[in-house]
């Protein structure tokens, strides 16, 4: 019950003020109203996949309950009121870039291109605070791979690559705000108690489809 | 992305601004003419040593971003390395997702013969259709590089109860909203909370707060506002302050970073271009600006032409380093002739994250600010504060992690120019400055 009210609330908050300070804004035309529906079943989906199909949104825009961009490395419709410009939330960017499944008792995972609109059923909250019948699974923080996430209630976001910084913080992907779109930064979710970390279930390896060799050892520099 | 995104190839997209025919042949970013079918990036990251000890195997991952149209792609990964004025050594094998390199031979090369040395090295990728990344941008004329230490002591940090935290002196106090005494908040559904992402205090104790939901950089005395000017800000964005109350603040700009001064009575000056992605932190050095900016994640000066540096320059040209990874933190200083002294590593009994701060304290030794946080029983995590003398950690006390807004983590401390640490707050309420004195802890 608690995902369904959080569900429908977002509508009715989108009404709402997004940000305290700032100028009012003018109106602009729909950019979903150009958005297509363009998605198939999806059988091996590789963190590397996910990865690829995510590097795309960087430098898009971001709207609450979005999930439809282009790719042209800009916000196409800043300052737009929510739910009608470019750009997913942080959620809905998680939903397809994981290729999270349509239906629960859909087989297989389904991609989703960029300009397909879609948000997907799932908030920051419940990626924060799975459930069983969910197709990802709380981890701790201390054994994540690239592609999994952070998630609070509010805020959810990807890690973007094994390496972090010297500095001890981590790359994240995330769709940021309506001022910023979709980013990668350096973040300290990991330590910040808040946060939980989350993983996909069933990644294809990335070494599909050719995984006879087995794991490969450090790459000794002469 | 229509683009080709290459961090890393910085210096191809500041030839971008000037040659865009030469920006496509090198595959950078600027290159709005690039045909279809080269939509896709190529990016490097990585971590460095830092600070290796001798003898220990010195591992460097290496993660490469290749896409193209959405796809991943293949590519290839060569890293270079040199110690000393021996020649350039280069391995060369494909990219992948746990591509780890041992750099343990040219560790072990640098401390021949001595009791420190260091070494350089260039990371390059190449995808399939023969972009190229390199970090860093300047290659093998400016290479990054990490240092070596036979003597690298190991201190056990005495680990504070959760919650056991010291509650400092607010000296400033803004409630979310606008105005000129407010702080603009973006709440954050189904996004990050937002609001001041930068600060720093000078020698008077002014404070200089960078504001982008309000569009500004406000500077505070005792409480008050006493300037403030007008400045579009992007996430991240960085301000550090000079003692004649010059503040550098820099922002990003698309995929690069705009640097640009505000002088003494708040008038700007023109923006410039540099280096990187992403800047995690800005400091004063001697009168210069110095940036940790990512992916290159090194220390570079706001002006052109500075190399790129593994550690916070030093006024006397040497370089304070610091280090945490695996559960450790290790810290050094670099001497302007490249020899390691005062060398510690650092355990704790619980979790060690981020360093949101490491500077010198002007006396000889530096103060530490440690993320400490666990998992269980009960999620928990604090801010530990550590002096360090010499090889010698000598005070500490805990702090609470009271953010509200997604501060960025290197943002959060400042060593003020008045000898005091300050922390930035955040509530559901306001943001607060609150000021943690050090002089008896010294």
């Amino acid at each position: 019950m608690k995902r369904l009210l959080g569900w429908l609330m977002i509508p009715v908050l989108a009404g709402g003020i997004l940000s305290i300070a700032g100028p009012a804004r003018p109106a602009f035309a729909s950019f979903v109203s150009g958005c297509s529906v363009d998605q198939y079943t999806d059988y091996n989906v590789r963190r590397l996949d996910a990865q690829a199909y995510a590097e795309v949104a960087i430098g898009e825009g971001y709207e609450w309950g979005g999930g439809c961009w282009n790719t042209n490395n800009k916000d196409d419709t800043p300052g737009q009121p929510d739910s009608n410009g470019e750009g997913p939330d942080c959620s809905g960017l998680v939903y397809k870039v994981w290729e999270l499944r349509g239906k629960a008792n859909d087989i297989g995972f389904t991609y989703y291109q960029d300009m397909q609109n879609i948000h997907g059923a799932f908030t920051s909250y419940d990626f924060h605070a799975p459930v069983a019948s969910d197709p990802f699974i709380a981890i701790s923080k201390s054994g994540m791979q690239y592609m999994d996430a952070f998630a609070k209630n509010g805020h959810v976001a990807l890690l973007w690559t094994g390496p972090g910084t010297a500095a001890g913080t981590d790359y994240v992907l995330e769709a940021y705000s309506d001022a910023d779109g979709v980013i990668v930064a350096s973040r300290s979710y990991r330590t910040d108690s808040n946060y939980t970390g989350v993983k996909r279930e069933g990644w294809t390896p990335d070494c599909w489809p050719n995984c006879q060799g087995g794991p490969t050892g450090p790459v000794t520099v002469p | 992305m229509l683009r080709w995104r290459v961090w890393g190839g910085v210096t191809a997209a500041l030839l971008a601004l000037v040659s865009p025919a030469h920006a496509v042949g090198a595959g950078a970013r600027g290159a709005s003419r690039a045909a279809p079918q080269a939509v896709g990036s190529l990016e490097i990251y990585y971590t460095s040593p830092v600070l290796a000890r001798a003898g220990e195997q010195v591992l460097m991952p290496v993660q490469v971003v290749c896409a193209r149209g959405g796809r991943a792609c293949g590519a290839s990964v060569t890293m270079s390395t040199r110690v000393g004025a021996e020649g350039w050594r280069s391995v060369t094998v494909p990219a992948g997702p746990d591509l780890m390199f041992d750099l343990s031979a040219p560790a072990a090369r640098a401390v021949a013969g001595s009791e420190s040395g260091s070494v350089q090295f260039v990371i390059r990728a190449q995808d399939e259709a023969g972009h190229q990344a390199i970090l860093p941008p300047s290659a093998e004329a400016a290479p990054l590089s990490f240092f070596v230490t036979r003597r690298l002591p190991v201190h056990q940090i005495v680990t504070i109860p959760f919650g056991r935290t010291r509650v400092g002196t607010t000296v400033l106090s803004l409630p979310w909203g606008s105005g000129p005494m407010r702080a603009g908040l973006s709440p954050g559904r189904e996004s990050a909370p937002l609001g001041p992402d930068s600060f720093d205090v000078d020698r008077r104790g002014r404070i200089y707060l960078l504001d982008p939901e309000q569009g500004r950089m406000a500077v505070f005395a005792s409480g008050r506002l006493i300037r403030q000017t007008a400045l579009s800000l992007t996430a991240d964005a960085q301000v550090a302050a000079e003692s004649n109350g010059v503040a550098n603040v820099v922002s990003r700009a698309g995929d690069a970073l705009i640097a640009r001064t505000v002088d003494g009575s708040g008038a700007p000056g023109n923006p410039g271009l540099m280096a990187g992605a992403t800047v995690d932190v800005v400091r004063m050095v001697g009168g210069r600006a110095y940036g940790l900016v990512l992916p290159l994640d090194a220390w570079v000066g706001l002006d052109a032409g500075s190399p790129p540096h593994p550690g916070l320059p030093l006024a006397d040209g040497g370089e304070f380093l610091r280090v945490s990874r695996d559960g450790r933190i290790r810290l050094a200083t670099a001497t302007i002739d490249q020899r390691v002294v005062d060398a510690i590593e650092l355990h704790a009994a619980a979790r060690i994250g981020e360093i949101p701060l490491a500077e010198p304290d002007g006396r000889g030794g530096c103060w530490i600010v440690v993320h400490m946080w666990r998992e269980a029983p009960t999620s928990a995590d604090q801010y530990e504060v550590l002096h360090k003398v010499g090889n010698r950690v000598h005070a500490s006390f805990a702090v609470a992690d009271r953010a509200f807004t997604d501060t960025p983590p290197l943002s959060r401390f400042r060593l003020g120019g008045d000898g005091a640490l300050y922390q930035l707050v955040s509530t559901d309420a306001e943001i607060l400055i609150v000021r943690f004195d050090l002089k008896e802890e010294r």
